[in-house]
């Protein structure tokens, strides 16, 4: 029997192990590109998973049954990449831009070309663009969904998105010539 | 020059699936001759398949297992109240009783004290109930009540055994305190 996000969270708050070991195996994935294309390491990436599921779990008793777990989840998931950009230092912040340069070599998955510097420009974006960027292109969220998850007026997801990909494609442009 | 601005943004509501018919019509046409919004317009696309088709990352099996280790190493899920918190909690009732059981137990001290001062005085002239208000009203002159009581012998064998019972009361408490069965510091 399959169950939804939802019934394993409830299962979850009920002291089931296994439900959530299920949600985490779920959503692991997704939670890990988020960070990683956010915060643009995977070392980061990897202790931001870690303390979004350990977070979750702290809250479990919070969750509403009658609401969707995703949103809820992404939430949580966006706060603490913030918090870990937020957390570092501005050398740092120059230490991860060059390490995107040369290439994470903990993420061992071959990308094209294109793919390689869409990644680079992406960590080029300004942070609040960044996020709305990979939330609708990366992860296919509705508008309306991202204005939840960030807690932002829907206009104002529209118009970080927009710019966001804007400026993308210039990045991209650049780069062709 | 401006028709292209207005290009511009129809190329932003097609990225979103957000265009009319009448505008994916007047998209085309623009875009049939102009060749800027053309290449605007495939860069934008090339921007966003770029960005749908990054790959979803596996962040690795192990991760489930520290994550999981982490949790269930400490407190369940369902005890959202911390030990720190349980512990207020116990302090609070402990404390609110112990001065409620001190209210109470003065209280019936006072009023047997009362009634059997009133057999220590002999003060016949007034009536038990009196006698309890006259000790709780005028008790504070103790040089005078316990010149009564001395006078009295089962007046003092009363008072001295209220003063031992109070003695070893106080003693029990204190035991259990460090013994710490009533409050582990530890845990906090």
């Amino acid at each position: 029997m399959v169950f939804t996000d939802e019934q394993l969270a409830i299962k979850s708050q009920q002291g089931d192990k296994q439900a959530f070991e299920e949600l985490i195996k779920r959503y692991q994935k997704p939670v890990f590109t988020i960070c990683y294309r956010y915060l643009g390491n995977s070392q980061d990436a990897l202790d931001a998973v870690q303390e979004t599921f350990i977070r979750i779990y702290n809250k479990l008793a919070l969750f509403d049954a009658n609401n969707t777990f995703r949103p809820w989840l992404y939430k949580i998931t966006v706060n603490i990449a913030k918090d870990f950009i937020k957390k570092r230092k501005p050398w740092e912040e120059l230490d991860f831009s060059l390490k995107s340069e040369l290439g994470d070599p903990q993420a061992n998955i071959e990308l094209t070309q294109v793919q390689e510097q869409i990644k680079k420009a992406l960590l080029k974006l300004p942070e609040k663009y960044r996020m709305a960027v990979i939330l609708r292109h990366i992860k296919e969220l509705e508008y309306q969904e991202i204005a939840n998850v960030l807690n932002l007026p829907l206009n104002t997801v529209k118009t970080h998105v927009r710019r966001g990909r804007d400026i993308l494609r210039i990045q991209l442009k650049e780069v062709e010539l | 020059m401006n028709e292209c601005m207005n290009i511009y943004e129809l190329i932003q509501k097609e990225l979103d699936g957000e265009l009319t018919t009448k505008e994916m019509e007047l998209l085309d046409k623009h875009c049939s001759h102009c060749f800027a919004c053309q290449e605007l317009r495939q860069d934008f696309f090339q921007t966003i398949y770029g960005l749908n088709n990054l790959p979803e990352l596996d962040p690795g099996e192990a991760l489930i297992e520290t994550i999981m280790n982490t949790i269930y190493s400490k407190s369940p899920a369902q005890k959202n109240i911390s030990s720190k918190g349980l512990t207020g909690i116990v302090a609070g009732l402990v404390l609110f009783c112990s001065s409620g059981i001190f209210l109470l137990g003065s209280v019936i001290i006072s009023l047997i004290a009362g009634g059997l001062l009133y057999l220590g005085y002999e003060n016949f002239s007034l009536g038990f109930i009196e006698n309890i208000i006259y000790w709780l009203t005028y008790g504070y002159n103790l040089l005078s009540v316990f010149k009564h009581v001395f006078n009295n012998p089962y007046s003092s064998i009363f008072l001295v055994t209220v003063l031992l019972l109070s003695m070893v009361s106080f003693t029990i408490l204190v035991m259990l305190l460090y013994s710490r069965r009533i409050i582990n510091y530890e845990k906090v």
